[in-house]
């Protein structure tokens, strides 16, 4: 493993230049065994190169690394592991060793689940409802760890029992963003949190970008929640498209500011997401196949038919009718519904409790109450 | 044989009688007073020497000791002057005491002999009054203050002089024309409920919270009226009763803020200190242990504004007295124990930027619970009503909307406090449905059949614990108080389910 170790740290060889090395010299300790002659061999490797190998031929650095990853509970994938997946990869720039904390599943790739660090509450509803269908499908959702959708999508996958990978752009006993802190840990209980950094490295804005990278690549398909025009979640997208990975995107409404990034992936051609099933990870005939005809089932539908059960069958009465027929076209709020019925306020929140309790309306955070049409 | 006089000493809001015993024996002219008297008590000396040289009479050439018994209780204030002033008259024979009754003497002295108003009048006399003392002499500043206690005859003075000369029978007592029975009356600075468009179905939150005597606390984004509605509140609190109106004013007393020279205090205290005050001012305390914030919001309203401002720990130190109704204050030279049952009313933004639940909002759910967790479990879980209040849209109203007025919503909740005194009549410290605890919730708070079927439907959905249920159960009380319903009907547990936003709040937010 140190040998690994060593390969990765090598100043001025950057991934692909490793990668070539390995695949002349087929292990680490072979590339530091060998002279300065045979590595200018390798193509893309120039004399000067070739020397600054040989000059740094110390494992040293490499066993001090070891130790600290020992003492800190760390564990290293190295690039010939057979957990470390084959379509991760497929990104040339897949870094040979990564560092992790949590377990490494056999099927560790997934759907990856990214967007804004500042969402709209659209944007939440969109990550939370994809992260628990896939934990339900026991897929792995794949994220960033950072504030918004990317620890919405975590979070909700591992309130629903699901598994879940989290890739950082620091080292993995930096915590970063903070409020993170204790969603690492249960990450770390149910899934993997996993980063190309050394222990103690701090966020840099040059790390996002290959941290992004390994989010695409170990994704098979990536849904972007939610993005503004600048968003790092655009540059996620732009790397999986590279890879080929077929990207998800909600519609968002044209005027809002927050939703522009995402709408720019849809106008150039990103698939338009409307139901988390898209998500599923079958092989792209049977998916075609399958998609009309399974349009009922799956989880979704399925908690809304036990919805309907709980719902309790009664004629409404005259208010609740009243209030039922303005609540149909759109949302609205207690004084819009006093407005439009001329029922009194008090009058209205002792039928929109009932109405609520037996599934019938549903208040939204912002204070609206919503029609449930079943 | 030393000469006595009877004053007043003063615990927390307690008054004890106290013997002023005045010996001169020859010896160097000095003057030391015992007991236990604080700095306030031993400075007696300087005005009462002055105060009797001013009034043309002697100071004694004499060592004269001055006892306050009981010797072993510690005493403070001011209030002694005038009881020793006149013991050493009495001592040195200047005063021929005329009058056989037992008086009590309290008043502080001026170095030109005037008297002076004092603090803890109220309790001092109601002392007097339990120990069989029924006469007593106060400042005339403090006459109105005196004589709200009934069953003794007070006597008001400007002056020592005017003191001697009446105990002496050289002048008789002129009653003080002013000194009319005070009618406090409801005044309120202007402002009315109905000033407030468009929330009619929070502020009937806010007429239930107040009827039963329930902690509130609004949440909003800024400006969409919670310190408007908190500023109302005062004109809708129920009139407190004579006994109420008493423990109100001998707090008020003690501290020494009775206003119009000591009427008596008619009105539920409303206080709102701001969110950097200290938790000395907030609790009590200082170096005399004096009342704060929360005592002199006994029997009324503590309004906390921008709750989430106000430290950690001063908010923590709310926390045993609103489960004990009283407060005790211990420092280095006093333990004093204050009443301190108030109603809690809080107002808070819903997170950090203020706009959670609009889409100007940018706030993570773990921001936002965060924000809200500046407030302890313990306190919140003492707000029975938790509201929101959203803004209104001005273009939703028509122009000429009026909510109800002030006064027809205090009559409702004058007429629910009513059956909630009847109900709690003869059971010590409960006076609204607030204070129930679990028997007497068991006890009255009674369910029509379809009420219990909605509740159980709520607690099913939203997995209440017991406690949660029972504060359902108090507020449904209340509600079905507010129509006079003996039992708690569907449409009371309808509304009572929805008089905590925050709790379904919670259910919605993705946080582990
Ligand atoms: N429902 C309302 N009816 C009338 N005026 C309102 C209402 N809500 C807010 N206002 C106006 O907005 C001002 C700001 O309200 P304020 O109580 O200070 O807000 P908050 O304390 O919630 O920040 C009020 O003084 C009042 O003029
Ligand atoms: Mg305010």
């Amino acid at each position: 493993m140190e040998y690994w170790i060593w390969l990765s740290g090598l100043r001025g060889i950057g991934p692909i230049a490793q990668k070539k090395l390995l695949e002349y010299f087929k292990t680490p300790n072979r590339i530091y065994e060998s002279s300065e002659e045979e590595l200018v061999t390798v193509p893309g490797i120039g004399s000067s190169l070739a020397q600054s190998i040989c000059e740094a031929r110390s494992l040293d650095g490499a066993f001090s690394v070891l130790e600290e990853l020992n003492q800190k509970k760390m564990k290293v994938l190295a690039y010939d592991d057979p957990l470390y997946p084959d379509l991760a990869k497929e990104w040339p720039e897949a870094p040979v060793v990564l560092y992790y904390m949590g377990t490494i599943r056999k099927s560790c790739v997934g759907q990856g689940i990214v967007g804004s660090r500042r969402c709209s509450a659209y944007g939440k509803q969109v990550a939370v409802e994809a992260a628990g269908y896939l934990a339900q499908k026991d897929i792995p959702v794949i994220s960033g760890l950072a504030k918004g959708i990317d620890g919405y999508a975590h979070t909700a996958c591992l309130k629903a029992g699901g598994y879940t990978i989290a890739f950082l752009g620091n080292g993995l006993d930096v915590y970063y963003p903070r409020e993170h802190r204790e969603l690492q840990a249960s990450i770390i209980e149910n899934g993997a949190v996993v980063s190309m950094y050394l222990p103690g490295t701090k966020p840099r804005p040059e790390h996002f970008p290959k941290r992004n990278g390994l989010i695409s690549s170990w994704s098979r398909k990536l849904l972007v929640a939610e993005a503004a025009n600048k968003s790092g979640a655009l540059i996620t997208a732009q790397l999986a498209k590279t890879l080929g990975r077929e990207i998800f995107v909600p519609p968002h409404e044209i005027y809002r500011v927050s939703g522009q990034g995402t709408n720019q992936l849809l106008k150039n051609g990103a698939t338009l997401y409307l139901k988390p099933e898209q998500l599923d990870c079958r092989d792209f005939l049977k998916e075609q196949f399958l998609s009309e005809t399974n349009e009922t089932t799956g989880p979704v539908a399925n908690s809304r038919s036990k919805r309907k059960q709980n719902r309790t069958e009664r004629k409404l009465t005259a208010d609740e009718a009243k209030i039922q027929a303005v609540l149909i076209s759109s949302e609205k709020n207690i004084q819009q519904i006093e407005a439009l019925t001329g029922i009194s306020q008090v009058c209205l929140i002792e039928r929109l409790s009932i109405m609520e309790l037996e599934g019938v309306v549903a208040l939204s955070s912002c204070g609206c109450y919503k029609f449930l049409d079943c | 044989m030393a000469s006595i006089v009877n004053s007043f000493a003063i615990t927390g809001v307690e008054a004890y009688l106290v013997d002023v015993e005045v010996k001169a024996i020859p010896g160097q002219p000095m003057i030391s007073i015992v007991g236990l008297g604080d700095t306030a008590v031993k400075e007696a000396r300087e005005r009462v020497e002055a105060a009797i040289n001013d009034s043309r009479y002697t100071f004694p050439q004499k060592k004269v000791v001055i006892n306050l018994a009981p010797s072993d209780l510690k005493k403070s204030g001011s209030h002694f002057d005038l009881s020793i002033a006149i013991g050493i008259l009495i001592e040195t024979g200047q005063l021929a005491l005329k009058k056989e009754e037992k008086f009590g003497i309290i008043g502080e002295l001026s170095l030109n002999s005037r008297l002076r108003a004092c603090s803890g009048i109220l309790p001092m006399v109601i002392a007097a009054r339990n120990a069989g003392v029924k006469n007593i002499i106060v400042p005339r500043d403090n006459l109105r203050e005196a004589s709200l206690v009934a069953g003794l005859q007070v006597y008001g003075f400007e002056s020592l002089k005017d003191v001697a000369e009446f105990l002496e029978d050289k002048k008789p007592y002129q009653a003080d024309a002013k000194n009319a029975e005070f009618i406090g009356s409801v005044v309120m600075d202007g402002v009315d409920f109905c000033d407030v468009q468009g929330q009619d179905g929070l502020i009937e939150y806010i007429v239930v919270a107040a009827a039963g005597g329930h902690n509130l606390l609004m949440i909003g984004s800024p400006g969409c009226g919670k310190s408007m509605i908190a500023k109302r509140i005062p004109t809708i609190l129920p009139s407190m009763t004579e006994e109420e109106a008493l423990e109100v004013t001998k707090i008020y007393s003690v501290a020494g803020i009775l206003k119009e020279k000591g009427g008596l205090i008619r009105n539920r205290p409303f206080r709102s200190p701001h969110h950097n005050a200290s938790t000395n001012s907030l609790i009590g305390g200082g170096k005399d242990a004096t009342p704060g914030e929360i005592s002199l919001a006994h029997n009324g309203v503590l309004f906390l504004d921008e709750i989430a401002e106000f430290g950690k720990n001063t908010l923590e130190s709310l926390r045993q007295p609103m489960e004990d109704q009283r407060v005790t204050i211990s420092r280095v030279r006093y333990t004093n124990t204050y009443p301190a049952s108030f109603m809690l009313v809080a107002a808070m933004n819903p997170c950090t930027c203020g706009y959670f639940g609009t889409d100007r909002c940018k706030c993570t759910d773990y921001e936002v619970m965060k924000y809200r967790q500046k407030i302890s479990g313990p306190i919140m879980d003492r707000m029975d009503i938790q509201k929101y209040v959203r803004p209104v849209d001005f273009m939703d109203l028509s122009n000429d909307y009026k909510g109800a007025t002030s006064e027809s919503l205090r009559q409702r909740v004058e007429a629910a406090r009513k059956i909630q005194q009847k109900r709690f009549a003869g059971i010590q410290g409960i006076n609204c449905n607030s204070q129930m605890g679990n028997q007497l919730i068991k006890e009255h708070c009674i369910l029509e059949d379809d009420g219990k079927k909605l509740l159980m439907l709520a607690y099913e959905r939203y997995q209440y614990s017991a406690r949660a249920y029972h504060k359902y159960l108090k507020v449904a009380r209340t509600f079905a108080d507010m129509e006079a319903s003996a039992k708690i009907r569907k449409k009371d547990v309808a509304l009572a389910i929805m008089a905590r936003d925050l709790e379904k709040d919670r259910a919605g937010m993705t946080v582990l």
